[in-house]
């Protein structure tokens, strides 16, 4: 700008050969490059005398694009001077004018000499705040400084009208200082300090509200690479980058990133960047960005380290886990991770943690005492096994003790490497094989194999809160696949339990890692000793054999919806049968029966046990209601209990429709009616 | 001329060839059902199924009056009268609607969110939108929308259609609207109301 000045003067100001007091001179415009000057007048007056008194005055000038919506009008520079080849201006005066803002009249001074110019404009109102704009050129070097104070973002809104987001408060105050070569930038040092940003891109996705933060960017140009560094504090407000919320204030967060721009290949290097945001974690990387259309981050390798793990989910994991089955997890503990990242995508994983604990509002995991290494890599090849060990782990209600797993995750799965025994219930939880594969937006495929050996079903009934249980329960758990939503075992999954066996056949599910699990089987039952059933049972005691069925079972949420159901006494089972008042009393009121009363008036409530030759009890829940079968049908109902030996008791249900919700109830509570009698 | 005997008229009637169109009111009725239930603040447990709540003798009473009726009407008015919401999948589908829409309802009020014309969910103005609400709000709208076309699928499923799920998710589209509370949002032509 100076050089075309001190062009316009040179050319507008002829030589002077007469002794003249006074010389003016007009033109109606003068345009070069861009820069248009229109109703030009230059005054010469004191020619004569030691120094002149030039006045010039330019009626308005338009600047060249992308500046072409400024004007500057009312140039008058009242205090010149001119001579051995020197040209000053003191006290110029002029407006800038754009279609959206006015200045008020500026003050600007210029000194123009032979092999050093210098220029400077005061007080320039532009966007709500004020410039001071200073420059100087000494040979081919220049320098610029430029002070802002009080930038009113609404007024950059309306200037700069920028696409990709919309300023809406705050204010800026920026020192700017730029050095360079003819028209070529070599480097610049830029502090800004701004104050209460509130701005919003146009999908919602970024957004700033009250944000104050500091910036310090330094840039060089050498070997036509810009090598930068910068520092950014944030001090208050609130910053949204889908899907991360920051709140700072009390938290500290400062980025410092350092490293060289190519402009002909728009490629930046970040040769470090530290970020810190106390007290969830510490970040320290390098990267390479591409940014030609998109952003693409090309390479990165990043190392995290968290003291505070609690603070680090919150803030940086949760966001991702909304309306997912991780949605209610919170974590603890420490942690140290390295990622590797190439074309945007996770390529290597390393991550320690200890004390860890995890907890989750749906109570579907818990880990206590949680320590290990994860090693993965987005590779079939990778080797490097992982390690996970914990005080306490439970999925559900279930409890294992301290163990840990040896395992090799790897590009979309998670292998166990060897057969590994958990402490369970008092006995032990075998895993001979566990296999999953995640899925992108569907649940993942697991597949699974292990032993059950000598679980206490005291501590399993009061862990899944049954009426209590005694004895144990062992068994081969055959491979369980989870595929596509469903279900399916390779063979019979048969658990030994109260010196019988349960056979599980026909299993599937679907949405089993969802909140609504829907689960279907059928259930063989051979041989259990109603001794050890019902020992520690508050339903009474029996003894005898039980066999029977559970078929077409389908489980929504873990209640049952439909099944065909047999529970009774074996064909030829020869063992003892013998039932306790207490067991006749709730068997019968199963039914809605009387036998309550009954007992307890008539003779029979002398006899402590009773005999008897059959007992069993049926039922096809459909559409809510159970109907109910016995072991044989009498001419008025069903008969649950048939009587053996003396005292004889045979006990008939009536009511063969029953609301499942009412059987439950009768269950929870065993409770007596009119319904069955007792004879 | 020879005059054809009204029992044979009601014979020939019931000959005609059984077509299954749509059942617009039943596919209102049961959308109405669904969505108030969704909406309800003490939504009735759905599982398990309830039990029936007539006695004996008025199964029996209706049944045979059903039957009566059936007779009568002709075949292919009788496939169009009802729409069965009764699988699992709808069941799963309507509990975590249920269960979502306790976050969905201030959502609603605030005007954050609105109801399309395609009955699907939109975060009406994103900005307007708390910065600290703005992930939640778009991930409860997107799992909200998913679940909505799901269930549309498996209603059309449910009834052996598969192809009946445009005309589901026209008619719920309707009907969310139609249960819309006062004060919520929904869009008209190019604009957003509000009801």
């Amino acid at each position: 700008m100076i050089k075309i000045f001190l062009a316009l003067l040179l050319i507008l100001v002829p030589p002077i050969v007469e002794p003249l007091e006074t010389l003016s001179l007009s033109a109606r415009s003068l345009e070069a490059k861009g820069w248009k000057f229109d109703d030009i007048t230059i005054a010469l007056s004191g020619l004569t005398a030691k120094s002149q008194q030039l006045t010039l005055s330019v009626a308005r000038l338009l600047l060249p694009k992308p500046f072409e919506d400024l004007r500057l009008v009312n140039i008058q520079c009242s205090a010149f001077r001119w001579q051995n080849q020197e040209l000053l201006c003191e006290r110029g005066k002029a407006s800038v004018r754009s279609k959206q803002w006015q200045s008020p009249e500026t003050q600007f001074s210029f000194h123009i000499r032979k092999n050093r110019n210098t220029f400077k404009l005061s007080s320039l109102q532009l966007a709500g705040g004020s410039f001071a704009i200073s420059a100087e050129e000494t040979g081919e070097l220049w320098t610029l400084q430029v002070n802002a104070k009080n930038i009113n973002n609404r007024f950059l809104q309306k200037l700069a009208q920028p696409r990709s987001f919309e300023l809406k408060e705050g204010q800026i105050a920026f020192n700017l200082l730029a050095s360079g070569i003819h028209a070529q930038i070599h480097g610049f040092k830029l502090s800004a300090e701004i104050d209460g940003l509130t701005l919003q891109s146009p999908s919602g996705r970024y957004a700033a509200e009250k944000l104050s933060f500091t910036t310090h960017l330094k840039a060089k140009i050498q070997n036509d690479l810009w090598q930068w560094q910068n520092q950014t504090q944030l001090k208050n407000g609130a910053l949204y980058i889908d899907p991360v919320y920051l709140e700072t204030g009390a938290q500290d967060i400062r980025l410092e990133v350092q490293g060289d721009w190519d402009s002909a290949e728009r490629r930046a290097k970040i040769g470090s960047i530290y970020y810190r945001h106390s007290p969830a974690a510490e970040i320290n990387g390098k990267a390479i960005l591409q940014l030609s259309k998109n952003v693409m981050l090309e390479k990165a390798d990043v190392s995290l380290r968290s003291q505070n793990l609690q603070n680090l989910s919150a803030i940086y994991l949760k966001p991702f886990f909304g309306q997912t089955a991780l949605e209610g997890i919170s974590i603890s503990g420490n942690l140290k991770a390295d990622f590797s990242i190439n074309q945007q995508s996770l390529n290597a994983l390393a991550v320690s943690f200890n004390n860890l604990e995890m907890n989750d509002e749906a109570d579907l995991m818990q880990i206590k005492g949680g320590a290990g290494t994860i090693n993965w890599a987005n590779n079939e090849a990778f080797t490097k096994p992982s390690q996970l060990g914990w005080q306490l782990l439970k999925i559900r209600a279930l409890p294992f003790g301290p163990s840990g797993l040896t395992f090799l995750s790897k590009a979309k799965n998670i292998r166990l490497l060897k057969k590994t025994t958990l402490p369970f219930l008092g006995g032990e939880f075998t895993i001979n094989q566990f296999y999953w594969q995640a899925k992108p937006h569907d649940e993942p495929d697991v597949t699974f194999e292990g032993d059950l050996n000598h679980v206490s079903l005291a501590q399993l009934s009061k862990a899944l809160k049954w009426t209590p249980l005694s004895g144990s329960i062992s068994g081969a758990i055959p491979r369980i696949s989870y595929r596509n939503k469903t279900l399916t075992l390779d063979s019979n999954l048969t658990v030994n339990v109260f010196d019988g066996n349960v056979t599980v056949t026909q299993l599937a599910s679907s949405g089993l890692f969802s909140d609504y699990p829907i689960i279907k089987a059928d259930l063989e039952i051979n041989n259990l000793d109603l001794e050890q059933l019902t020992s520690k049972f508050e339903f009474g005691n029996i003894t005898g054999k039980l066999s029977g069925f559970i078929r077409k079972l389908q489980l929504e949420n873990w209640k049952p919806v439909t099944f065909y159901a047999w529970l009774g006494t074996p064909d030829n089972d020869d063992s003892r049968h013998r039932i306790s008042q207490q067991a006749v009393k709730n068997i019968a009121s199963i039914g809605g029966g009387g036998a309550s009363d009954l007992l307890s008036r008539s003779f029979l409530s002398f006899f402590e046990t009773f005999g008897y030759d059959k007992l069993g009890l049926g039922c096809y829940l459909h559409e809510g209601v159970c109907q109910l079968t016995g072991v044989e049908a009498t001419a008025s109902g069903y008969a649950i209990i048939t009587g053996g030996g003396l005292p004889r008791i045979d006990v008939i249900g009536y009511n063969s429709r029953l609301d499942w919700n009412v059987l439950l109830e009768r269950l929870g509570r065993i409770s007596t009616s009119k319904e069955v009698i007792v004879k | 001329m020879r005059k054809i005997p009204v029992f044979s008229a009601i014979l020939l009637t019931a000959c005609v060839t059984i077509n299954i169109y749509f059942p617009a009111a039943a596919a209102e009725k049961v959308a109405d059902e669904i969505i108030k239930d969704i909406q309800s603040n003490a939504p009735q447990k759905i599982e398990p199924k309830p039990g029936s709540e007539l006695s004996d003798w008025q199964e029996v009473v209706f049944m045979w009056l059903d039957k009566a009726i059936n007779a009568l009407v002709s075949p292919a008015q009788a496939a169009e009268a009802d729409l069965s919401i009764d699988s699992a999948e709808i069941r799963q589908l309507r509990v975590a609607m249920e269960k979502r829409f306790a976050a969905l309802q201030p959502l609603y009020a605030a005007g954050y969110i609105g109801i399309r014309a395609d009955g699907f969910l939109a975060v009406r103005n994103a900005s307007s939108v708390p910065l600290k609400d703005r992930n939640q709000v778009n991930k409860l709208v997107a799992a909200e929308n998913s679940d909505r076309q799901k269930l549309y699928q498996a209603i059309a499923n449910a009834n052996g259609h598969p192809d009946w799920v445009t005309q589901i998710k026209s008619t719920f589209a309707a009907r969310w609207v139609g249960n819309a509370q006062p004060g919520w949002w929904y869009q008209s032509g190019e604009s957003w109301k509000q009801k």
